[in-house]
C-alpha cells in the first residue's frame, strides 16, 4: 500500500463515511458501536502516564504545601488536559492515521467513533481541565495548562508536525510543560527549578522520539510526516540523537550546578547522562549500510529508546528524592 | 471433518457494526451510560471536596 494521507483522506469520506455517519447519529440507521475502551484510547494514556508522572513531580518538590483534595484534583486537570489534546490530536491526524499501520485502528480511522465527535470531546474536556485547574488552585497554573494545550495542538499538530523535520524539537516542548504546571499549581508562579526540568524534558524528547523513529520511519514516510530519518536519512537521525544527548546532560546536570538540588540528584543525573551517552555513541556507531540503515535490525536505536525511558522516570524521581532527602 | 470456523470476539474492535449483535451493541450502550454516570458522580464528589477545602480556609481579615 503506497497512498498518501489525502488519498486515505478521500477515501474515508467514500466507502467509510455511511459507517462513520452511523456511528455518530444513532437515528441515522444504526447505533454507536464505540466502546468505553475507545473512548479512553482517544486521550492516549500511554502518553499521558509520562506527563501526569512529571506534573506530579513539579508539585511534590515545589516549596509550599497544597491541600490533597487539590493536589489530586490539579494532577486530574493536567491528566484531562494531555488527554483533551491528545483525543484533540486524533481528529486533526485522522487522515494520516489512517494510512500508518501503528494507528489505523485507532477509533477515528477505524471509524467506532466519528470524528466530529472526537473534537467536541476533545475540547470539552480541554476547557473543563483548564475551568476546574483555574478554581481548584490558581489563575496561573490554569493559564499554563491552556498554554500547553494550546502549543500541542496549534503549534505542534497544526502547524508543525507535517511541514519540518524539526517538528518533534518544537513541538517536544508541548510535553515538557507538566513539571512547570505541577509547581504553578502550589506556587501561583514560576522559578529556574521547573523551568529546568522544563529544559530537561525539552532535550530529552528530540534523541528519544528520534530513537524510535530510526526503525518506525516507514510509517511516518507512507503518510507523508517529514519525521527527520524519512527527510534527511538515518544517518543524520543518529548524529542528531547524539548530539541532543550532549546537550541533554549537562542541562540536566543544571539543578545541581546551580545548587538547587543535592549530590542525590546530581550523582543519579551524572551516571544516567554517562549511560544515555553511551546508549546514543552506539546508536551512532551502529553497523549501516552506506545510506546509514542499520544491518543490525536498529538494536542500539531500540536500546536507547527503552533507556531514555527509563532515564527521564530515574531522573525524576531522583529530584524528588533528593527534595525529600534534603 | 473440517475445523469449525473460529468464533467471532464479541470485543474484537476490528468488527464493524454491521457485525456486531444486537446484545453486544447494547451492552456498549449500556457500559458508557454506567461510565458517564460515574464520571458525573465522581465530578460532583470532587466539586463538593474542593468546596469544603475552598471554605475551610480563613479569610484574611475576617
Amino acid at each position: 500500500m503506497n497512498e498518501t494521507a489525502s488519498q486515505a483522506l478521500s477515501k474515508m469520506g467514500g466507502a467509510s463515511a455511511p459507517l462513520l455517519d452511523r456511528a455518530a447519529d444513532p437515528q441515522a440507521g444504526g447505533m454507536p458501536i464505540s466502546s468505553v475502551a475507545d473512548w479512553i484510547a482517544l486521550l492516549k494514556p500511554r502518553v499521558v502516564m509520562l506527563v501526569v508522572f512529571t506534573g506530579w513531580i513539579g508539585m511534590m518538590i515545589a516549596p509550599g504545601t497544597l491541600h490533597p483534595v487539590l493536589g489530586f484534583t490539579a494532577i486530574l486537570c493536567i491528566t484531562i488536559a494531555a488527554g483533551a489534546a491528545g483525543a484533540i490530536n486524533m481528529w486533526y491526524d485522522r487522515d494520516i492515521d489512517l494510512v500508518m499501520r501503528r494507528t489505523r485502528n485507532r477509533p477515528i480511522p477505524a471509524g467506532r467513533i466519528a470524528a466530529d465527535d472526537a473534537l467536541t470531546f476533545g475540547i470539552v474536556l480541554a476547557v473543563a481541565s483548564v475551568m476546574v485547574m483555574a478554581l481548584a488552585t490558581n489563575v496561573f497554573a490554569a493559564a499554563v495548562l491552556a498554554g500547553s494545550i494550546g502549543f500541542y495542538v496549534f503549534v505542534y499538530t497544526m502547524w508543525l508536525k507535517r511541514r519540518t523535520a524539526q517538528n518533534i524539537v518544537i513541538g517536544g516542548a508541548a510535553g515538557a510543560f507538566p513539571p512547570m504546571i505541577g509547581w504553578a499549581a502550589v506556587t501561583g508562579g514560576l522559578d529556574i527549578m521547573p523551568v529546568l526540568l522544563f529544559a530537561i524534558v525539552f532535550f530529552w524528547t528530540p534523541p528519544h522520539f528520534w530513537a524510535l523513529s530510526l526503525w518506525a520511519h516507514a510509517d511516518y514516510a507512507r503518510a507523508g510526516v517529514p519525521m527527520l530519518p524519512v527527510v534527511a536519512g538515518a544517518k543524520a537521525t543518529r548524529r542528531q540523537v547524539f548530539i541532543y544527548t550532549l546537550v541533554l546532560v549537562p542541562v540536566s546536570l543544571a539543578p545541581w550546578a546551580l545548587a538547587l538540588t543535592g549530590p542525590i540528584y546530581g550523582g543519579a543525573a551524572l551516571v544516567l547522562g554517562l549511560g544515555f551517552i553511551g546508549c546514543s555513541w552506539r546508536v551512532l556507531r551502529d553497523r549501516q549500510d552506506a545510506a546509514g540503515a542499520s544491518l543490525t535490525n536498529d538494536a542500539p536505536a531500540r536500546a536507547a529508546f527503552k533507556f531514555s525511558i527509563a532515564y527521564l522516570f530515574i531522573l525524576f524521581v531522583a529530584v524528588a528524592v533528593d527534595r525529600l532527602a534534603g | 471433518m473440517a475445523p469449525l470456523p473460529p468464533a467471532p470476539e464479541l470485543n474484537d474492535p476490528e468488527l464493524s457494526d454491521a457485525e456486531l449483535s444486537d446484545a453486544e451493541l447494547l451492552r456498549r450502550r449500556r457500559q458508557r451510560n454506567i461510565a458517564m454516570l460515574v464520571v458525573l458522580l465522581s465530578l460532583s464528589g470532587l466539586f463538593f471536596a474542593i468546596s469544603l477545602v475552598k471554605l475551610s480556609k480563613p479569610v484574611a481579615g475576617g
